[in-house]
């Protein structure tokens, strides 16, 4: 596997590889892709794997019980405020992921 | 000593947790244990416990749990063996756990894993390196390495893990204890950190196979579609699986067989070609569910969060500390399910699935059970094979059927980490249980 594919993987992943971790996954994806070449001899057809004989939707019972508590969840963030969790930005008013970086939202 | 099922003496109860929890403290060596209950806790539970009358006893009751770490236990660190969720603490219980609490279970701790059950020996974990306590410098199998030593070890009566390619299977049998893997689907998986869904299922170990039957009743969400046991007078071996297995673990098997033959049971040779394509099938469905399940875990929701300033950042920071296979399934994932690829790989490994599924069926038509070995070979050594993940997955070679077709599995120990594997069609998991309670005895025989 190249590096420039090996690089567009990570991305698409959202993994940030060490050098050293390029190197030695640029070996081993390869080895790992010829391991599965087997699957090539078969020919794809309308077959589909049925997990469970009857597939049916299993719902829950619609029945009150405790559900979590909010304060608890809220404790378990590393940074609250004003009983709310605050995470990392996830929302711009433009496109650009660059502006305004620094800020964090509740 | 083996709790009896019901009328345990109340000061017998507190004896014997009191004990396991001693006995976790002092074979701290096995690596068995990612965070144990408090004490405190636990005295709690006890003296909850002893105030039950008799007659209000649960099914479980008394009986010592220790939970994989892939499972949420409400008030216990959740932490699927991997620094990105270290120090989350679970804030409610998987359906399962929430089931042995009701009926009088007791659960002393969260038991360790490879990092979100990717691995073969355990050794994938963040944390530590779980030891066989039945081989010494052997791994105890993964992923539920922890699960299987704490059993083997008798630090608790019964392991409960997840089975997604033999996860409880071959553990079970590197340290010689008994297993079982439900029909995939039957029971529930809230609270279960997914490795691959189509695939995982709720499996547990013990000593003996005691209380199976119990917990299946119990965990079972589909009872009606449940068949009754059958009495068996035939099994099946498959040729293509009989081949490539170390010379000590064929011989084991095949003393195993005629044992069986010996007890009256009819044992028919099938061929099934298509074997050759089992292993890389399950490879590349896992790679591809797995990659899609780990987007959850974005440095927002769960344990730690570490610094970003985004999302994108947050996700990237948060990955880094990934281990090395979790990190190599989860790219792997993405290349099988980009596009220009997913022809391939993924589409080939559901096409081979289903065929797999359509010989099975048929080969269970004409005998319900098959058996096999469970691994094809004995307990390796620790750091062995650890650097070439393709001999690692190879360990997977006779387990991953029963998840691709999402049927029963159960092992049985035969002693020196080698185990024989029973299995049967999808809802067949009274009959299988039988078989394992049955033989149990009859091939550990002098």
């Amino acid at each position: 596997m190249k590096k420039e594919e090996l690089e567009k993987l990570a991305h698409l992943a959202r993994l940030e590889l060490t050098e050293k971790e390029f190197q030695e996954f640029e070996k081993e994806l390869a080895e790992i892709l010829k391991f599965l070449e087997p699957l090539n001899t078969i020919d794809i057809q309308e077959e589909r794997f049925q997990t469970n004989e009857k597939q049916e939707n299993e719902f829950r019972k619609d029945c009150i019980h405790i559900h979590l508590n909010s304060k608890n969840i809220v404790k378990m963030f590393p940074e609250q405020k004003n009983s709310l969790a605050v995470v990392p930005k996830t929302f711009y008013k433009n496109s650009s992921w660059e502006q305004n970086s620094n800020s964090r939202r509740v | 000593m083996m709790p009896k099922k019901t009328g345990k003496a109340l000061t017998e109860l507190r004896e014997r947790t009191l004990n396991y929890l001693e006995q976790i403290a002092r074979k701290s060596e096995l690596q068995a244990f990612n965070s144990v209950e408090s004490l405190g806790k636990l005295l709690e539970r006890i003296n909850e416990l002893e105030k039950k009358p008799k007659e209000k006893h649960g099914k479980l009751f008394g009986l010592c749990f220790s939970i994989k770490d892939v499972f949420a236990v409400q008030g216990l660190p959740f932490q699927c063996s991997s620094k990105s969720l270290d120090g989350y603490i679970a804030p409610y219980s998987a359906k399962v756990v929430e089931q042995i609490l009701k009926e009088d279970g007791i659960i002393l701790g969260k038991t360790n894993c490879d990092e979100f059950a990717c691995g073969s020996s355990g050794e994938n974990s963040a944390f530590q390196t779980s030891q066989n306590p039945k081989f010494k410098g052997k791994t105890c199998g993964g992923s539920s390495s922890g699960t299987a030593c704490s059993v083997s070890a008798e630090l608790c009566d019964i392991g409960l893990g997840s089975d997604t390619g033999g996860s409880i299977r071959l553990p079970a049998t590197f340290c010689n204890i008994q297993s079982f893997k439900p029909t995939h689907d039957i029971i529930s998986r809230h609270g279960l950190s997914d490795l691959a869904m189509s695939l995982d299922t709720v499996a547990w170990m013990e000593k003996t196979v005691q209380y199976s039957e119990t917990l299946l009743n119990l965990f079972c969400e589909q009872k009606e579609k449940l068949k009754e046991k059958k009495e068996i007078t035939q099994i099946g071996i498959i040729r293509e699986q009989m081949e490539n297995l170390d010379t000590k673990v064929e011989q084991k098997i095949k003393k195993t067989i005629q044992t069986l033959e010996r007890k009256g049971l009819e044992v028919i040779e099938h061929s099934m070609p298509l074997q050759k394509i089992a292993v890389p099938a399950y490879y590349a469905c896992m790679y591809a569910e797995f990659s899609s399940s780990m987007q959850k875990f974005d440095g927002f929701k769960y344990g730690k969060q570490f610094s970003g300033s985004d999302i994108i950042e947050a996700v990237k920071v948060n990955r880094s500390v990934l281990g090395k296979e979790v990190k190599r399934r989860i790219l792997l994932g993405t290349y099988l399910t980009q596009k220009e690829e997913s022809q391939k790989f993924y589409k080939k490994a559901l096409t081979a699935r289903a065929r797999l599924q359509k010989e099975y069926t048929q080969l269970f038509q004409k005998t319900p059970i098959l058996i096999s070995s469970v691994a094809p070979v004995p307990p390796f050594g620790l750091g062995e094979k650890i650097a070439d993940p393709i001999q690692m997955y190879s360990a997977d070679l006779l387990t991953v059927q029963a998840n691709l077709i999402g049927s029963p599995a159960g092992s049985i120990s035969l002693g020196e980490g080698i185990g024989l594997q029973v299995m049967g069609n999808q809802f067949e998991d009274k009959t299988v249980l039988g078989c394992l309670q049955k033989w149990e005895n009859w091939v550990n025989a002098p």
